[in-house]
Parts: structure tokens; C-alpha cells; sequence
């Protein structure tokens, strides 16, 4: 995956009138829980070449882009069952009426072809009713990362209608079981390209994304105690933060403008939240309390942290200033709520919260109203989110053992997602 | 052995006997002959072979019994784990006599130090029990001290819920998991 994805693209057309009233209308709609969503008719792309490697990316290209834009949740898409009613195109054109008599308000249409060693897709987005070319883009690739251009091709759909960066090349990482151990795994969002990048044996645990995804850290007994570890996405350089051995370090989470650690440690015989600065190792301790503090997640604007405490008797989550002061409980419901996930958009936190199992529950900061998003089977918990705070990722234990799952940030579209066994503690990068 | 060596011991003196007789009867004779000969024969039996081949062994066998003995005391447990009770780390009443035994047996065998590894039950989170389990480790630890056992012998490490002794999803199983265990190590 590191191969450079050389992709070019050009703007084909924009139809000069795309009502801006009508991109406003589907902008603020999105923002709302029970918006109603875009209806676009996604039908084959037309494979203009019959060379081996276009005939094997034009399926699966369109598969994977069918996930991706059925996923996001901007998007119903149209069943491919009423594709078949709208006629082949005529001379004078595409059949825009048949196609909004189906119910697809917007239509893509796409086209596959060799060009030298490249493959070349080309993407039209038609808005029927008013029977124009709204978008057009050309993608130039090597064969073997189709997958790429279809992650492409659906974040430039929804930048277009939405004015957000989309999510489809977003990635995954986690742990798994391997052997003794646990070792650490990035995907893509949708569960393809499992790549193992750290080989230890020992048990490694709770990865997170730097901001800027190029770097995870996580926790390793690769010493014989917890200690923090910082890894190149790719798995190929590893560096050991400054540590204290035998002393836990657990749970690392980089601050919004990637200069911070925090985590939780117990340098005294107790878990306390620290940051450390990642370029000097200056080590700050935030709190100050004989209970056990831990699971540190920053606010979108760095000026805060949430964490548990149990402090008040059993674990809650709490919400603190990055400097430690202005300390305040924020869960009330339940007696054991853990694992705090900060909202991109600062809005909201979500957490996993045990009444007998565990389930996500998310918490509105300004209206303080919970919204419990699983309802078992089994454990579910550590919930993360994606960049554009409309999906989480977490892991569940409803299918026997722990595996990832991803869901709307409304609880609906659960799907699983990466191996099947043994996967946990998942963070989605920006 | 020993009745074998008592049994030629005598043999050697009797047919010394003799020999020795005759010397006497002829001090001024020492010679050449066969009597002077049997009795240095009768010295070595008596003084060289009979510890030689038994000390060497009674020390050799000591040395390796104390090479193995971390491993070999851990096997054998003479460390009593403890169990605490969902969410807690307090040392139950019931486990301070364990303790008690744990610490006078770690009192007498300055050779060693002790890793204590804090564990949870799968009901927590990951993140919360790793900090659950450090603090069993280490009220378990507080406890040994208070005991009198030197906090420089003792060193503690939490698992979480990633070891659990028994891997099954029910009480029986979690009330086993929550535990602190000992493991014996060469200082």
C-alpha cells in the first residue's frame, strides 16, 4: 500500500446550473439525524476494453464503490433490480426521464478502459431531473489498485454534494490474536488490505492513528512491561517513548495537533492520566487522585480531555482542561461508563457503558442527553469514531468472540468488518 | 558400600597381621619383601577411596538443585495466589493468611525476588482492568511490606484481563481470574 497511488484527474464539466439553494438544502440536511438521503441510480460501468485486468476491476470496482457510497449514509441507492426497466441509451442521449421514473434523482455512470499498462476510469454524475452533467472526473491508475480509484471516486461524490471529506480511504487499526500474542493490523475502512505491521509475539494493545496517519502508538509488553511505543504506518520503524520499567503505560492518544501523548500511568502505585511531548519526552501529570484514571481521549480543539475515574465509586467519565484543572463528571447514568471517544466535531462523546454487558452509548455535551446506539448480544465497547462523525467503529463480542464492527453514528448499517476472530480496540484514522 | 569397605578394611588388617609380626620380630629388616606393601595397600582403602567418591556427588547435587529452584518453586506453587471481588483490589480477610505464608516464605529466601502480576476478569475494558490489575499488584504488594517483607524483593506487573487463568465466560470462571499470582524470579 505504500506504492504511490498515481491517480490524475480532470474536471470534465460542471453544469453551470447546479442550483447552489439546491447543495445548500442537501448540505444542511446531512447535518441532522433523519435527513433524507440522496437517491442515486449506481448501474455496471461500461468496460471499453477487453483486456483481462479492466474485465476483473470493472466488477469489483463497482462493488466496492457501491459499499462505499451505500455506507457513508449521504446516499439510498437505487435498487439494481429496477435498472433493467430503464432502456439502453438512445441516440439522443441518456433516457433521464426512465431514470427518475425509477426513483434516481442523480445517476453515475462510469467507464473502464486500458490505457497503455494504466487503467483509465471515467465517472459522470447526471442529476436527472434537469437532465445534465453535474461532475465528471478521469482516474488514471496501475491496475492493481482499483480499490484506490473506487475509495477516490466515492470521497469526490461526496465532497461534491456535501462540501465534507469523505471517508472511503479512510483506515483501521487494531490488535489481534496471534499466537500467544496480540499483534497490530491496519485495514481499510471496509475490512480489505489486512496488513499486519508490528511481528513480536508479545502482547501489543490499544492502537491510535497520529492526526496526521502516518504514525501509530501503542502499548507493548515486548520488554516484559506495558510501554508506549510510536510505529511508522507501515510497520517499519518502531521507536520506544522514554518509559520507567515495570511501571504501567497504557492507552495513548495524540493530541489534535500531534505534539502530545496522553495516557495513563502509574509511576506512584496508582493509574494517573499524563501527556508527554512527543519531540522532548517532557512528561506533565493531569490528574492528582488516590483513584484509578485512565483511557484519555482529547477534545477536538485540544483545549480538553475526557477520561474514567473511579473516583466517585465506580468507573464514570470525566472531562477535564489539557493542563488538568476544571475537573467534571459528564456520565450519570449507569454505574460503570468507560472508554470515552471524543467527537471530531466536539459535540458529543461517545462510550461504552456496562450494565451487565457492555454497550455504546453516546452523550450530547450540550443537551446531556444519552443515546444508547447497541443493544447487545454480548460486549460492546471501545467505540471510535470516523473523521466525518457520522460512523463509529468498535469492538463487539456478539458473534462469540471479539471482532470489529462499524455502524452509523445512530446505531443503524452495523456491519462487520476485518477478521472474524480475535480483533479489538480499533481507532479509524482522519 | 560401607560394610564392603568395614568387610576388606578387616581383610587387610588380618592379612597385614602377620606381616606386621614379623616386622616387629625383625625390625632391622625392612626389605624388599611383600609385607611392607600389603600394609600401604591397606592405608589407601582405608583413607582415599572411601570419601572420594561420595563428597564430590553430595556437592554436585546441591549446586543444581539451586540453579533450578525459581523454576522449580514457582511449579510447585509455595506462593498462594489471591482473588478479590469484581471492580476491587482490597486483600479479602480470607487470603491474609496466604499472605502471611507468602511473605515469611519470601522473608527466608533472600536469594529471590517476586513478581506480582495483577489480573482482571474479561467484564471490565481492557483499558480499565490493565489499571484494575496494577492495583491489585500493588495493594498486594503494600500488603507483603506491611509484613515486613523488603519492597526492593518485590516488583509488580499488570496483565489485565489478557492471561486469565480459566478461559470461560461465567462467574465461576471470572471469580478465578480476578487474582493477584506470584512468580518467583533470581534477584
Amino acid at each position: 500500500m505504500k506504492r504511490i497511488f498515481l491517480v490524475s484527474i480532470i474536471i470534465l464539466s460542471i453544469g453551470a446550473t447546479a442550483t447552489r439553494a439546491q447543495e445548500r438544502e442537501l448540505h444542511a440536511g446531512v447535518s441532522e439525524s433523519g435527513f433524507s438521503p440522496i437517491r442515486l441510480a449506481l448501474p455496471d460501468f461500461t468496460n471499453r476494453s477487453d483486456a483481462t485486468p479492466v474485465e476483473a476491476a470493472t466488477h469489483d470496482l463497482l462493488r466496492v464503490l457501491w459499499n462505499d457510497l451505500d455506507f457513508n449514509g449521504y446516499f439510498r441507492l437505487v435498487e439494481r433490480g429496477y435498472y433493467d426497466l430503464v432502456p439502453e441509451n438512445r441516440t439522443n442521449g441518456i433516457p433521464f426521464d426512465d431514470w427518475t421514473s425509477i426513483g434516481a434523482d442523480y445517476l453515475l455512470l462510469g467507464e473502464i478502459d486500458l490505457e497503455g499498462q494504466r487503467l483509465l476510469v471515467e465517472s459522470r454524475l447526471y442529476d436527472t431531473e434537469h437532465s445534465q452533467m453535474i461532475f465528471g472526473k478521469r482516474y488514471r491508475s496501475e491496475p492493481d489498485v482499483w480499490r484506490t480509484v473506487s475509495h477516490r471516486l466515492a470521497d469526490d461524490i461526496v465532497l461534491h454534494f456535501t462540501g465534507r471529506r469523505g471517508i472511503s480511504q479512510s483506515k483501521i487499526v487494531y490488535s489481534a490474536r496471534k499466537g500467544e500474542g496480540k499483534e497490530i493490523f491496519v485495514m481499510d475502512y471496509d475490512g480489505a488490505h489486512q496488513q499486519q505491521i508490528t511481528q513480536n509475539g508479545s502482547l501489543n494493545l490499544f492502537p491510535t492513528w497520529s492526526p496526521d496517519g502516518e504514525q501509530i502508538a501503542f502499548t507493548s509488553y515486548l520488554e516484559g512491561w506495558p510501554r508506549l511505543y510510536v510505529l511508522d504506518r507501515d510497520g517499519k520503524q518502531s521507536r520506544p517513548l522514554p518509559g520507567w520499567e515495570g511501571e504501567l503505560t497504557a492507552a495513548p492518544e495524540w493530541s489534535p495537533d500531534g505534539r502530545w501523548l496522553a495516557f495513563a500511568a502509574n509511576r506512584d502505585g496508582n493509574s494517573e492520566i499524563y501527556k508527554m511531548k512527543i519531540s522532548s519526552g517532557r512528561l506533565v501529570r493531569l490528574t492528582h487522585h488516590r483513584a484509578i484514571d485512565s483511557s484519555p481521549s482529547w477534545s477536538p480543539t485540544g483545549r480538553e480531555i475526557a477520561f474514567t475515574s473511579d473516583r466517585g465509586g465506580r468507573p464514570q467519565i470525566y472531562v477535564m482542561d489539557a493542563e488538568g484543572l476544571n475537573v467534571r463528571r459528564v456520565t450519570f447514568e449507569g454505574n460503570y461508563n468507560d472508554l470515552a471517544a471524543w467527537s471530531p466535531q466536539g459535540d458529543k462523546i461517545a462510550y461504552a457503558g456496562r450494565d451487565r454487558t457492555f454497550d455504546i452509548f453516546v452523550l450530547d455535551l450540550a443537551t446531556e442527553a444519552v443515546q444508547r446506539l447497541t443493544f447487545g448480544p454480548g460486549n460492546n465497547e471501545s467505540p471510535r469514531w470516523s473523521s466525518d462523525g457520522l460512523h463509529l467503529v468498535f469492538t463487539s463480542s456478539r458473534g462469540g468472540d471479539n471482532a470489529l464492527y462499524i455502524m452509523d453514528a445512530a446505531g443503524g448499517r452495523l456491519r462487520q468488518i476485518g477478521p472474524p476472530h480475535g480483533a479489538e480496540g480499533p481507532d479509524w484514522s482522519r | 558400600m560401607r560394610n564392603l569397605f568395614n568387610v576388606v578394611l578387616a581383610a587387610s588388617l588380618l592379612l597385614a597381621l602377620p606381616a606386621f609380626v614379623s616386622c616387629k620380630a625383625k625390625p632391622s629388616s625392612p626389605g624388599p619383601g611383600p609385607a611392607p606393601s600389603v600394609e600401604m595397600e591397606t592405608e589407601d582403602v582405608t583413607e582415599t577411596p572411601a570419601p572420594s567418591p561420595r563428597r564430590p556427588t553430595e556437592m554436585e547435587s546441591e549446586r543444581i538443585e539451586s540453579s533450578l529452584s525459581a523454576e522449580a518453586y514457582n511449579r510447585e506453587n509455595v506462593l498462594k495466589t489471591v482473588y478479590f471481588d469484581f471492580d476491587r483490589s482490597n486483600i479479602k480477610d480470607e487470603y491474609k493468611a496466604a499472605l502471611r505464608q507468602n511473605a515469611s516464605w519470601i522473608k527466608e529466601h533472600t536469594e529471590f525476588s517476586v513478581m506480582i502480576e495483577g489480573n482482571c476478569d474479561e467484564r471490565g475494558t481492557n483499558e480499565y482492568n490493565l489499571s484494575l490489575g496494577d492495583r491489585r499488584a500493588n495493594s498486594t504488594k503494600q500488603y507483603l511490606t506491611s509484613l515486613g517483607v523488603p519492597a526492593n524483593r518485590l516488583r509488580t506487573i499488570s496483565y489485565g484481563e489478557e492471561r486469565p487463568a480459566v478461559r470461560q465466560h461465567n462467574e465461576s470462571a471470572w471469580s478465578k481470574n480476578r487474582r493477584a499470582e506470584f512468580r518467583i524470579v533470581d534477584r
